[in-house]
């Protein structure tokens, strides 16, 4: 078994030992499930809680199953986010903070076998979580709303992962970076707002910025077309994503790992 | 208000009542085993108990102590 | 041969100069201990020998070969072990020996066979975070062993044990010292003398002395006598410096050390004056001057 094996098994070992594993897929299938479930639902609990007049007529139509699956990822794209970025900030900082990182670099490991198998275990719980989470949300919307079509479920969701895969990349590094957790994660939230702010404001020049992913997504879910603008996003955010990981694994070289 | 609940189709709506479950019960596990949490245990059980989702997630993302 | 061999070796942090080009060797086989004061460069030397520190400049043979990573070859005991607190001590180990290249099984073998070696096996199966720090320590040099290192490196062993635990681990030490080389930093100077076949004193990022510890002593023993007096005695203990035969005193209390030239004429000289001014004396030793000695000398130096 090779060094990064083992220590991406620790990953996995400690992240179902913390329960980890169990609880950010909980919440994403929750935040997935209860948008189609209050769409669906929304007019009968106005109706009888609402308190509105007899003989209302209430004027809400009940959104499309894309509108819903929209609604679902945009959950994601905030709590999602917050909840992935809280869970994934004491990914090295902890460790080094705790010294523990200095015990495992006694043990000829490279600094790249150790920051790759933390960012395997992050894009584990990352990915397992958004594809039940929305497989979920595509469920009850099929169930109680309308039927969308697989192959643009399947599209979106992919899109969809390669900004949660920036996110918590782009967490990694931080924490590489950064000794205190609130700091990391403080300082990961805040960019990952930026960035997309900064993208939604100048759309024009940003084609490129990994944040054109959840624009993306969406494109994908309501007309089942690509932009043609894709490829270039595509390529800059793999490419921004190697250009992190990289970044990270020469920083933690350069950290004096045993205090 | 009987009507209301035969309306609800328990079918879709048991499994989100039971992921909610599942989630209160491994937070209040893991709060239970942990030797110190940050803050007073009792709190967070009672956070976990009470506030439905936010809590446990409150707990899991402060409440313990991550090593 | 030499194992291990540095030579020049100088660590800087910005413009603080933690080891200031030091050259040493260590022989296959030997206990070697590290003396030296608080801040005086031996965790970090230590960490640039077992590969967690870059040297600013010099250079570290292994075996007659410049190393380049010597970490396969070295068991490291940092002064403060850490640990995943949410392991077991076995699981701890195995990881540790998978990390270290050896296969599952051969790692499990290997775990059990030191769990039982540093007294662990009744708290195998148990949370490392409900070891005391005793257990850890224990752990810790379980973890540097399971790879049979060439090279045993542990940065202060048992400072931070009590008197049992003390005891236990340097038990250990010398157990393993059977089979195994060893470098140790400490400044606990009685375990030093115990336990160690060399020593090399560390001062300010510098060696001071080094040497097998005979050798040192030899070199650097002298007659000193002692005299305890029941009251002080201050004035003419200071009084006495002016004897050409006195080369120093250094008193504390009512005690007093004092390094003679010539012990022949001293003794009798100074025994006499005891006498001649009833001085309440309570004893009266000749003895030779131990590291401790030798270590406060180089120390304040
Ligand atoms: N990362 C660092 N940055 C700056 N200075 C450092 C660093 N590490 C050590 N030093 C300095 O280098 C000197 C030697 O430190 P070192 O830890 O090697 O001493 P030591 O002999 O192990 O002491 P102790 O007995 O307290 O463990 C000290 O003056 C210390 O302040
Ligand atoms: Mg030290």
């Amino acid at each position: 078994m090779t060094q990064w094996t083992v220590l991406y098994r620790k990953e996995m070992t400690e992240m179902m030992r913390n329960y980890k594993m169990i609880w950010i897929p909980i919440v994403f299938i929750l935040l997935g499930v209860m948008q189609p479930v209050s769409s669906y639902y929304m007019p009968e609990i106005l109706d009888t809680f609402g308190g509105l007049p007899d003989g209302t007529i209430l004027e809400m139509p009940t959104p499309t199953g894309t509108e819903v699956l929209m609604n679902v990822l945009s959950n994601y794209g905030m709590l999602g986010v917050l909840i992935l970025v809280l869970s994934a900030m004491g990914v090295v900082s902890a460790e080094r903070q705790s010294g523990v990182a200095g015990m495992v670099m006694i043990r000829a490991v490279p600094y790249s076998s150790y920051i790759l198998s933390k960012w395997a275990g992050l894009l584990t719980i990352t990915l397992i979580s958004l594809f039940i989470g929305y497989a979920a949300a595509w469920y009850y919307t099929g169930l109680l709303i309308e039927t969308v079509a697989f192959e643009r479920i399947f599209q979106s969701v992919v899109i969809y992962s390669i900004w949660l895969v920036f996110v918590v990349t782009l967490t990694l590094l931080f924490s590489t970076i950064m000794k205190g957790n609130g700091s990391v994660a403080f300082v990961s939230i805040f960019v990952v707002f930026a960035i997309s702010t900064v993208t939604s404001i100048l759309g024009k020049y940003m084609k490129w910025s990994p944040a054109t992913m959840t624009e993306h997504t969406g494109q994908v879910l309501l007309s089942g077309e690509l932009d043609s603008s894709f490829l270039l996003a595509f390529i800059t955010t793999i490419a921004i994503i190697i250009f992190l990981l990289i970044l990270s694994i020469q920083i933690f070289k350069h950290k004096e790992l045993l205090e | 208000m009987n009507e209301l609940l035969n309306g609800i189709p328990w079918g879709a709506i048991a499994p989100i009542l039971v992921l909610q479950l599942i989630l209160m019960i491994t937070a209040f596990v893991s709060c239970i085993r942990e030797e110190n949490t940050n803050g007073p245990k009792w709190l967070w059980i009672l956070i976990i108990l009470i506030i439905q989702l936010i809590g446990p997630v409150l707990y899991f993302v402060v409440g313990r102590r991550n090593d | 041969m030499a194992l291990l061999k540095a030579s020049d070796l100088v660590k800087r942090f910005g413009n603080a100069n933690a080891v200031k080009g030091i050259n040493f060797h260590i022989e296959e086989g030997r206990c070697v201990s590290l003396l030296g004061p608080n801040g005086a460069g031996k965790t970090t030397t230590l960490k640039m020998l077992s590969g967690l520190l870059e040297p600013t400049s010099g250079s570290i043979d292994f075996k007659g070969k410049k190393a380049k990573d010597l970490r396969p070859f070295i068991g490291y005991l940092p002064q403060y072990p850490a640990f995943y607190n949410w392991m077991s001590g076995k699981e701890f180990l195995v990881f540790a020996g998978q990390l270290a290249k050896l296969n599952r099984k051969e790692a499990e073998k290997r775990s059990e066979e030191l769990l039982e070696r540093v007294s662990l096996t009744n708290a195998k199966k148990r949370k490392i975070a409900g070891y005391s720090g005793g257990m850890k320590q224990r752990l810790g040099l379980a973890q540097a062993l399971i790879h049979r290192p060439q090279l045993l490196i542990l940065d202060e062993p048992v400072s931070a044990l009590d008197p049992l635990g003390r005891r236990e681990v340097l038990d250990m030490m010398r157990e393993i010292k059977e089979e195994t080389t060893i470098l140790f930093s400490t400044h606990v100077l009685h375990d030093a003398e115990e336990i160690s076949d060399d020593i090399l004193i560390m001062h300010a990022g510098e060696i001071a002395i080094s040497g097998s510890l005979e050798s040192v002593m030899e070199a650097y023993r002298q007659p000193i006598l002692q005299i305890e007096f029941e009251s002080q005695a201050a004035d003419w203990l200071k009084s006495i410096a002016s004897y050409s035969f006195v080369s120093e005193v250094s008193i504390q209390g009512n005690k007093a050390n004092i390094v003679l030239g010539d012990m022949v004429n001293g003794k009798q000289t100074l025994l006499k004056d005891i006498v001649d001014r009833k001085l309440p004396v309570r004893k009266f030793e000749i003895s030779q001057t131990t590291l401790e000695d030798l270590f406060m000398k180089v120390v304040k130096a």
